[in-house]
């Protein structure tokens, strides 16, 4: 096995292929999953029935692979009569999955106004619309995008899963390279380096993200602005007396 | 700052690359076959997803292919055997990366396969036909499947085939395969052949018959087979410190083949007998 | 239309998997909390050890875990060090876990009012007692619910390793469906097994963060 530069050129043109697939798909399921999230994140705090529903989609999902919803959505939908192409599928999958970790940022986001703020606004006249357009969703988007931006990370890494249902994004490309030149070095070693370059370039957009919607908000409100100053952690989500520490899905920088 | 972090994430992949590929001479070994003896067992590659060659039944890989190694393998007493079973994609750069000694799966003979591995005496036939669902009147022969989506293995011989023909089926008809699927494992093709997406998948027939033995009621095969005669094959690396096993595995292949051991387990998995070359590895036909 | 029957036979190699992959994931878990206390204090330490700390969080949590295990898997070979595929599946899983887990406990201990530290110190305990005893107990309070998670997302992610040849769970139901062609019925029960071991150690954790709520209430 010896590193071979020449054998990267060659399939260079569809390796970036398949990284504007990797990015689409990124993109589209990241929106997509976002609004789905806030639905239902909003489904579940305006009916108490929604609740209970809506915390099982949340556990199944979160609580099986990603690849399994896949198989099961594209192998198994047929038989129920739910025949999407591989790309839909795909889509569908990431962003039903991408939904469930978003509709509880969303819910943690929701708690990080304090509800004295909205009594206040009304008692000031303002309508409802006011208040969350003015006071509430400013502080919302402030909180929930660091978390967001970690979420669309792993979105990221995880559509690599969505090479197993023939869709031709950067990892199907890259086992076909590693079919036909039966070398793997070159083309792993690639690959990671252009997925890392994806995540830090996602980083960065929700960093600039973060600064232009906080830009007026002074002082940086209760510490959760920013990735790396000491005080970023306290999360307004938690209990007051119980500081709480993000996960994977909630923390993920790339610097 | 960002480039300057790009560009040095950069340099560290290609420094390691380097450094990988400086320090990757090959280790001084002088014959694997002496080795694999004195260490008492052989690491195996298996895509075990691939019946009736190599499936799992009862947590065990089991098989034609299975059957076969374990009577060669009998001539080599005190060696355990070790049998990886991994997707198809990563058997032959594994292979070539050692990360096996050698593969048993069955691996279409090809020219690149054939410059690039040592593959053995072939052991079945390996010639590519068509599967289609029972119920699709619109294939009746392999032309049919012009402007049809077509699935198949991702970097397998069956690939290869197919892209042949399309190749083909372009140039005499001026109209070739609609599109090429590629799966991960050929169950996944059966399955997006049974939920309708594709109208065809492009198989070995020793592979289709025992299919449609057990799915006939879902599947059907087109007549006759579109590819080449061509055989599989099991595979060694092509440095010089493999020759003796691959050898080895020759020889065995050899003589089950002129004793009937071979048409005996034909029969057993496949529920018919193949003409398969018992003196040399036949040219590879594409 | 559904046979749950056939995919129900096959229970006990299905069983078998979960135990592998249940294993696996707990190992990685377990060997990476170490290693990713060693990371975050490197991390800290200003200087070259920092700088690596760095990248290696950056590489690990920015690149998908698919791409890690693979290169764990055939790269070493080409540098002479025979790695098997559970050994490569072990190490892929730790390592990665490492980084996420590095942050974590990072976040866990800026979370802590400096204020503490210098008072312990004003107390005259030693840099490790004031660690030992004051920080430590704290920081492995906060970061519970978020070491749990990270254990759910190591034990999912794992789904990926048979990619390099451990017949994990994920493994054993693809042998499955190759047999019986089922391929609806036997993904739900895998998923099914995904979805309880995943509940396991989500019930674990609150378990674990019951206690510790205890043991507050009665200090």
């Amino acid at each position: 096995m010896s590193f071979d530069l020449a054998l990267l050129s060659t399939f260079a043109p569809r390796l970036l292929t398949g990284l504007g697939w990797t990015a689409s798909i990124t993109l589209v399921s990241v929106i997509a999953g976002a609004f789905w999230g806030l639905a239902l994140a909003l489904a579940r705090r305006q009916w108490r029935g929604l609740d209970l529903a809506v915390a099982i989609y949340v556990a199944i999902f979160r609580g099986t692979p990603l690849l399994i919803q896949l198989f099961l959505l594209y192998y198994g939908g047929p038989s129920l009569g739910l025949t999407l192409d591989s790309t839909t599928t795909g889509l569908v999958g990431l962003t039903l999955y991408g939904g469930a970790y978003f509709s509880e940022i969303f819910r943690a986001g929701f708690t990080a106004v304090p509800a004295g703020q909205e009594e206040a606004a009304r008692s000031l006249g303002l309508g409802r619309w006011l208040t969350f357009r003015l006071i509430q969703l400013p502080q919302l988007l402030a909180a929930v995008i660091p978390p967001i931006t970690n979420q669309s990370i792993i979105l990221l890494k995880e559509s690599a899963v969505l090479s197993v249902i023939t869709v031709p994004e950067l990892t199907f490309e890259t086992t076909r390279m590693v079919t036909e030149t039966f070398s793997v070095l070159e083309p792993y070693l690639a690959i990671a380096l252009l997925y890392w370059a994806a995540a830090t370039v996602v980083s960065h957009a929700g960093r600039h993200a973060e600064a232009a919607l906080t830009r007026h908000m002074s002082p940086p409100a209760s510490g959760l602005i920013s990735h790396d100053t000491p005080e970023a952690i306290s999360n307004p989500a938690a209990n007051k007396d119980e500081p709480h520490v993000r996960s994977r899905a909630e923390h993920h920088t790339c610097s | 700052m960002f480039k300057s972090l790009l560009f040095s994430r950069l340099c560290l992949i290609f420094v390691t690359g380097a450094a990988l590929a400086a320090s990757s001479a090959p280790p001084a070994r002088a014959d694997l076959l002496d080795d694999i003896k004195k260490n008492g067992k052989i690491t195996i590659a298996t895509e075990a997803r691939f019946p009736p060659f190599e499936f799992v039944e009862n947590g065990k890989i089991v098989g034609y292919g299975r059957d076969m190694l374990d009577l060669i393998m009998a001539r080599m007493p005190g060696v355990k055997v070790e049998q990886l079973d991994l997707p198809w994609q990563g058997i032959l750069p594994g292979l070539a990366a050692k990360k096996f000694d050698f593969v048993v799966t069955s691996v279409g003979i090809t020219k690149e396969r054939a410059d690039k591995y040592a593959l053995t005496l072939p052991i079945a036939d390996g010639t590519v036909g068509l599967l289609k669902r029972k119920s699709d009147t619109a294939i009746a022969k392999p032309e049919d499947i012009a402007g049809k989506v077509v699935g198949t293995q991702a970097g397998s011989s069956h690939l290869k085939t197919l892209q042949d023909y399309d190749a083909k089926l372009k140039r005499e008809t001026g109209k070739g395969v609609g599109q090429i699927k590629e799966y991960i494992d050929f169950n996944e093709a059966f399955a997006d052949l049974g939920a309708g997406r594709i109208q065809a998948v492009a198989h070995s027939i020793s592979n289709l018959g025992p299919l449609i033995k057990q799915r006939g009621d879902t599947f059907a095969v087109v007549e006759p087979p579109f590819g080449p005669r061509n055989y599989f094959s099991w595979a060694g690396r092509k440095e010089p410190d493999s020759a003796t096993l691959v050898q080895f595995f020759n020889e065995g292949i050899a003589e089950l083949n002129r004793s009937g051991k071979m048409k005996e387990l034909q029969q057993k998995w496949f529920g018919f007998a193949m003409d398969v070359p018992a003196d040399k590895v036949p040219d590879p036909v594409m | 239309m559904f046979d749950f029957v056939t995919a129900l036979s096959y229970v006990d190699q299905l069983a078998t998997g979960a135990v592998t992959t249940f294993t696996l994931s707990l190992a990685a878990i377990v060997v990476g909390c170490p290693l990713g206390f060693a990371l975050y204090s490197a991390k800290r330490s200003g200087g070259l050890l920092a700088r690596f700390a760095a990248t290696y969080i950056s590489f690990f949590r920015g690149t998908p875990l698919l791409v890690q295990l693979l290169i764990l898997f055939y790269v070493p070979p080409a540098l002479g060090l025979p790695v098997s595929s559970l050994v490569a599946a072990f190490l892929g899983l730790t390592l990665n876990t490492a980084a996420f887990q590095a942050e974590i406990y990072r976040a866990g201990y800026q979370s802590l009012p400096k204020g503490q530290a210098e008072a312990a110190s004003a107390l005259g305990l030693s840099r490790w007692q004031i660690h030992r005893l004051v920080l430590l107990p704290q920081v492995l309070r906060l970061t519970l619910p978020a070491l749990t998670n990270e254990a759910v997302d190591i034990l999912k992610n794992s789904a990926l390793v048979s990619v390099i040849a451990v017949t994990d769970l994920l493994r054993v139901g693809q042998q499955v469906t190759a047999v019986t062609y089922r391929p609806l019925e036997v993904y739900i029960a895998v998923a099914a097994l995904y979805l309880i071991l995943t509940s396991l150690i989500g019930l674990a954790g609150r378990f674990a963060e019951s206690r510790f709520k205890m043991q507050d209430a009665h200090r």
